[in-house]
């Protein structure tokens, strides 16, 4: 059987059979493969898989705390990102004065420096003693900056003859975000989100500054150990692919069954 | 229904759109509101809605003022029905979820009660194998009578219609203004603006003639059709009823 070139193009009338998917795929991995293969080979690299065998209690430690971290503030600053949002929405001038001020001044500084200050400053002068605690803290509210203008693009993409119709039912301001405004911002929030949840994950590399033994410490430590840097950074890769890839899957199946047109 | 406006005014920004306007009937069924494009119909339809404040005056339904309390005002707003010119239905419910939602939502109604009530309606209204389908995937006929459906499915002391065929063809305008005669038949009261003249001679207990943000003329339709008495009301019959 030949390969036909047309089996790979989109068509408006008719989506890719499964097989030229599957196919298509392979081809792209198979080169990208090729090219990193004959990288390797041409730096003669003497690879050291043991390091991986002797070390697995670290990776697998920095790991899983990397995946709790990220779990807490995931949570954590979808609630504060948006109470933020909403915050910005209010009608109350203080209220979105402390909405505007917190994301810009979030998300015009260095994630290191807002760990360093609140780790070494705050928490010390407010005695939190816990790292860990800090350190979800100041991920969330990080996160929760980025949230909150997403979560505030998707409210405010609901219209104002959504609103004018809600309140024409006799429906009051929370149930129209309950049921209205928020079930239609989802939807719009969705991939963006998507992006936001994968950044938060990779961002918690950084609270290895405050000595939190997370993932990619422990692979640093590794390295430092045995000096088998690729040893230790590949598995490190497929460690946080392995975190944000459901993601990805996740909300492209959240966002099918939301489909709707306006 | 009793309907009572003293003295109201409206005016957005510089512009005044309803301008210290007193009128009163009683005992209408259906109340027909005509007029040139920005002569204020629709902003006095949802000043009786309760979706905009007037200015100055103050507006009467079956007795009872219009309240200006946010909590009483909410339920004035849940006593009434709205269809408006552009469905608004909620574009992630199906049709059946859409005329649930005021019943579940605003008036306690349980699960089965409101889920069996909205079945009923729609049935009547035709839509019986759409209940499922979302917005996008109904004509603009069938979007329109959800919203009706929806507008009624509480029971309302009074329903607003706001040119609720504009956005349609004749076609789907003929079904919606079939549903609309239908209730006139079963002693719905409504308030309706629209630019179909025919119909509302023939739905109207009542129409009022409204121009650059006054009610010029008022009264049955036999009179207001056939002996127009204001000029402005004449020159907009002669206007529309031409061809």
């Amino acid at each position: 059987m030949k390969v036909r070139l047309e089996w790979f193009t989109i068509r408006p009338e008719k989506p890719p059979h499964p097989l030229a998917v599957g196919l298509s795929y392979l081809m792209v991995f198979g080169v990208l493969a090729i090219v990193f293969q004959v990288a390797f080979v041409r730096l003669q690299y003497d690879w050291n898989w043991s390091v991986l065998g002797e070390y697995r209690t670290l990776f697998l430690h920095g790991w899983g705390t990397t995946l709790g971290l990220s779990v807490a503030s995931l949570g954590l600053s979808l609630l504060l990102g948006v109470g933020l949002a909403l915050a910005g929405q209010s009608r109350w001038l203080p209220l979105r004065s402390f909405h505007r001020l917190t994301v810009e001044v979030i998300r015009g500084t260095p994630l290191l420096v807002q760990i360093l200050i609140f780790f070494y400053v705050v928490a010390d002068a407010y005695g939190i003693q816990n790292r860990y605690v800090v350190g979800v803290l100041t991920l969330s509210l990080f996160s929760a900056a980025y949230i909150a203008e997403i979560v505030r693009a998707g409210i405010e993409s609901v219209g104002a003859s959504q609103w004018e119709s809600a309140r024409a039912i006799g429906m009051s301001d929370p149930q129209i975000y309950r049921h209205i405004v928020f079930p239609q911002a989802m939807r719009r929030a969705l991939p963006p989100l998507a992006g936001q949840f994968v950044s938060l994950i990779k961002d918690s590399s950084l609270l290895s500054m405050i000595g939190i033994a997370e993932f990619t410490k422990n692979a640093r430590d590794v390295n430092s150990l045995t000096f088998s840097t690729l040893e230790s950074y590949l598995p490190l890769a497929i460690g946080y692919l392995v975190l944000t890839l459901p993601i990805s899957w996740w909300t492209q199946r959240l966002e099918r069954s939301l489909h709707f047109e306006t | 229904m009793d309907l009572l406006l003293h003295q109201v005014s409206k005016r957005f920004g510089q512009n005044q759109v309803i301008g210290a306007t007193s009128i009163a009937v009683e005992e209408v069924r259906s109340l027909v509101l005509i007029g040139p494009s920005g002569g204020g119909k629709s902003t006095l339809l949802r000043l009786v809605a309760g979706l905009l404040r007037p200015e100055s005056g103050k507006i009467e339904l079956n007795g009872g003022a219009i309240p200006d309390e946010a909590d009483a005002r909410r339920r004035y707003r849940a006593s009434l029905g709205v269809v408006f010119q552009a469905f608004n239905l909620f574009p992630h419910l199906s049709a059946r979820d859409n005329v649930k939602l005021p019943l579940t939502v605003v008036h306690g109604c349980s699960e089965d009660d409101a889920h069996e009530i909205a079945t009923a309606l729609l049935e009547r209204f035709r839509l019986g194998s759409h209940e499922d389908k979302r917005p996008y995937e109904l004509s603009g006929g069938q979007r329109q009578r959800v919203a009706i459906a929806r507008a009624l499915v509480h029971r309302p002391q009074l329903l607003l219609l706001d040119e609720p065929t504009s956005a349609l063809d004749p076609e789907m305008t003929g079904e919606v203004l079939d549903v609309i005669q239908e209730l006139k038949s079963e002693g719905v009261d409504f308030m309706l603006v629209t630019h179909e003249m025919g119909f509302a001679r023939e739905v109207a207990d009542e129409i009022w003639f409204l121009a650059e943000g006054g009610i010029k003329e008022s009264g049955s339709p036999e009179t207001l059709f056939n002996r127009p008495q204001s000029p402005s009301t004449q020159r907009f019959l002669e206007r529309v009823l031409k061809y």
